[in-house]
């Protein structure tokens, strides 16, 4: 077997490994079990080297890789047309990766692609190479796309760099034509090691942002336990105030009815049992995070000339995690008491949250003083924050895309409308 | 005609929310007709024979049987998904069962004149008395059919099926004209389909499942309306429009 022959074949397996990683993009539901996918695919690898070793027509090989593809795409579950065009979008992709890299080599001119004996063998090898690592950026970034987790783009940009700069650098390292068979393998040997380990430090990388995305989940988890235990601390304390007083509370109440005016002191019972049940929390609803939150937010306004109206009728739990409830209902709020505050007369808020068919609803109307600017369809406001206020509107849009919900803003000339749907049950 | 029904335990109630109703139906000038039960058992038993109660007030601390207990029954055991159950509670913190028999609304007790009439205006709006039935015609046979039972239609082929409580049937029609006799609470998930908002028991991200487990597809086209529609519905059920 020639040179170019044992290359091709050993790199096979990354063109099988960049076919799977865009069956994982394009496809949810892996409808075989796991051997059976893997037979499929060790199918597909072995169709591939087959035509490579007996016909290896360019013909041959597009068939092959067409049914190859599609053979290993019923393994997943989709309808007949979505597998049929997936088919070929990933051939497709292929084929451009391929050209890609041939032109690119024309391109540069490097030389001793013209007439060297190993022509054939790098061109093989870096366009796998360059197949399945444009695969794995686009599993990497469709992943990314369903996670919360915002990468930078200099996370792609650095990757994108890495990748082509070892390419680069490789391609010239291989210039002179005096290199022997063995020194050649031992280069690309090198080469695919090398992007190998870029790859898994990757990952590495991808863990790290994760971990500190569940670190501040639970950053705001653990705001959230504090917040309520600080209005729980306020009902005790109100309590303990109340037991000082209650011998006076009782002497007043005694003479009020000794004096016959009876309505007065049930009136003046009824106070101190309000005061006594905090039935001056805004939110009672029994959900521990929303109540949490709801309470904190709104209490700033509670006490003041804001007309508040609130209803929350929903149950103890639902499948929405903490910190999604706190970014949707916390920004929400946010937005509507800022707005609120800023408006001269007039100030009115209504929070209404309810629970339908397995949907969270979240409506938010307040009072605002006319002055929107909608820059690209993001809201911001007439403040020196407009950034942070545009930022506030993607966050709960993106939070309660997650679910498959979604944001709608409305407003007249008055009142400021935000209705969040979310649903909840998996 | 509208036809109430109040479960309560405390008499006292019962005859405030009565006082409430014959009020508004003055006020507004609309027949009701109020029916009062003390306890589930008794409420449960009437509805089993006549299933004309449009609207239910269910005080939730009901004595034997809790008010979620005879609301899942009533949903469940006499396949009754078009009653509206406005809860009464005292408490806060519900538990999760009580929302999976769709409730219409909540009212906190004390009961007040206020939200006693949003429930009855919010009923009164939802039934359109032009569109009880819904009528077709099979080879010049008319069969008409309470829209109350209907669950969905499906566009099969060439023809318009029809999925009542009580079983299937063909007929020769398009969902469009069939979409003209319905009222406004029959949706469109799917090109397909027109589904009764009431007989969904969930509506997800991307296909919702009808009180009795089969699921229906929502297409990325229809997906905003039903969107909005939900959101609509809350809109509405809130005490005050600022």
């Amino acid at each position: 077997m020639s040179l170019y022959e044992i290359v091709f074949l050993i790199t096979l397996p990354l063109q099988t490994a960049a076919v799977f990683l865009y069956n994982k993009v394009f496809f949810t539901q892996r409808v075989t079990s796991k051997i059976t996918e893997t037979v499929a695919y060790l199918f597909y690898t072995a169709m591939i080297a087959g035509v490579f070793l007996t016909v290896r027509m360019p013909f041959g090989f597009i068939i092959a890789n067409l049914l190859g593809i599609f053979f290993v795409a019923l393994n997943y579950e989709s309808k007949m047309m979505k597998k049929i065009m997936n088919v070929f979008i990933i051939y497709f992709i292929m084929f451009v990766a391929e050209t890609v890299v041939w032109i690119g080599i024309g391109f540069f001119e490097i030389g001793m692609f013209e007439y060297s004996q190993f022509d054939s063998v790098l061109g093989v090898l870096i366009t796998r190479v360059v197949l399945v690592s444009v695969a794995y950026v686009f599993y990497k970034y469709a992943n990314n796309k369903k996670s919360t987790i915002n990468l930078p783009w200099y996370y792609y940009m650095a990757h994108i760099v890495v990748i082509f700069g070892v390419l680069w650098l490789f391609l010239l390292s291989i210039e002179y034509e005096t290199m022997s068979t063995g020194q050649m393998i031992f280069c690309c040997v090198l080469f695919i090691t090398v992007i190998a380990a870029i790859l898994f430090i990757d990952n590495m990388v991808y863990y790290t942002f994760a971990e500190k995305h569940k670190l501040e989940i639970i950053k705001m988890q653990n705001e959230a336990y504090e917040n309520q235990t600080e209005i729980i601390n306020q009902s005790v304390s109100n309590i303990r105030a109340i037991k000082h007083d209650i011998n006076n509370h009782i002497y007043s109440i005694i003479s009020m009815y000794e004096n016959n005016s009876a309505e007065n002191a049930r009136e003046y019972a009824q106070k101190v049992i309000d005061e006594i049940n905090g039935n001056n929390n805004i939110s009672k609803s029994g959900n521990f995070i929303i109540d949490s939150i709801v309470n904190f937010k709104l209490q700033q306004i509670a006490s003041s000339d804001v007309e508040l109206n609130v209803k929350i009728n929903v149950p103890q739990s639902m499948h929405i995690i903490a910190y999604d409830i706190t970014v949707v209902l916390g920004n929400l709020l946010d937005n509507a008491i800022k707005a609120v505050m800023e408006t001269k007369t007039d100030k009115k808020l209504s929070l209404d949250i309810s629970v339908s068919k397995g949907n969270l609803i979240i409506l938010v109307d307040n009072s605002y003083s006319g002055n929107l600017i909608i820059n690209d369809g993001q809201l911001q406001s007439t403040k020196e924050t407009k950034h942070k206020h545009g930022m506030g509107i993607k966050n709960i849009e993106k939070t309660v895309q997650k679910y498959g919900g979604e944001l709608y803003i409305d407003y007249n000339e008055n009142i400021f409308s935000a209705s969040a749907i979310i649903p909840y049950i998996k | 005609m509208l036809n109430i029904a109040i479960c309560n335990d405390d008499k006292y109630i019962c005859s405030e929310i009565e006082n409430i109703i014959i009020e508004y139906a003055k006020e507004t000038k609309t027949a009701i007709e109020t029916e009062v039960f003390y306890s589930g058992e008794e409420l449960y038993g009437y509805m089993q024979k006549d299933s004309r109660i449009d609207l239910i007030f269910m005080d939730i601390e009901l004595g034997s049987t809790t008010g979620i207990a005879v609301s899942q029954y009533i949903r469940n055991m006499l396949d009754n998904h078009t009653v509206k159950i406005v809860f009464i509670t005292s408490k806060d913190g519900y538990e999760r069962e009580l929302f999976d028999v769709q409730p219409f609304n909540f009212i906190k007790k004390t009961v007040t004149k206020q939200s006693v009439s949003k429930c009855l205006d919010l009923l009164v709006k939802l039934i359109d008395k032009n569109k009880e039935v819904f009528e077709y015609s099979i080879n010049r046979t008319v069969f008409k059919e309470d829209i109350k039972n209907i669950m969905y239609f499906e566009n099969n082929l060439r023809k318009v099926k029809i999925v009542t409580k009580n079983g299937t049937n063909y007929f020769n029609s398009t969902l469009a004209q069939v979409k003209e006799k319905l009222p406004d609470y029959f949706l469109e998930p799917h090109g397909s389909f027109i589904v009764n908002y009431d007989y969904i028991r969930q509506i997800g991200e991307n296909e919702l499942v009808m009180v009795n487990g089969q699921k229906i597809e929502i297409s990325r086209r229809y997906k905003k309306n039903i969107r909005e529609y939900q959101i609509k519905k809350a809109r509405e059920q809130r005490n005050v429009i600022i």
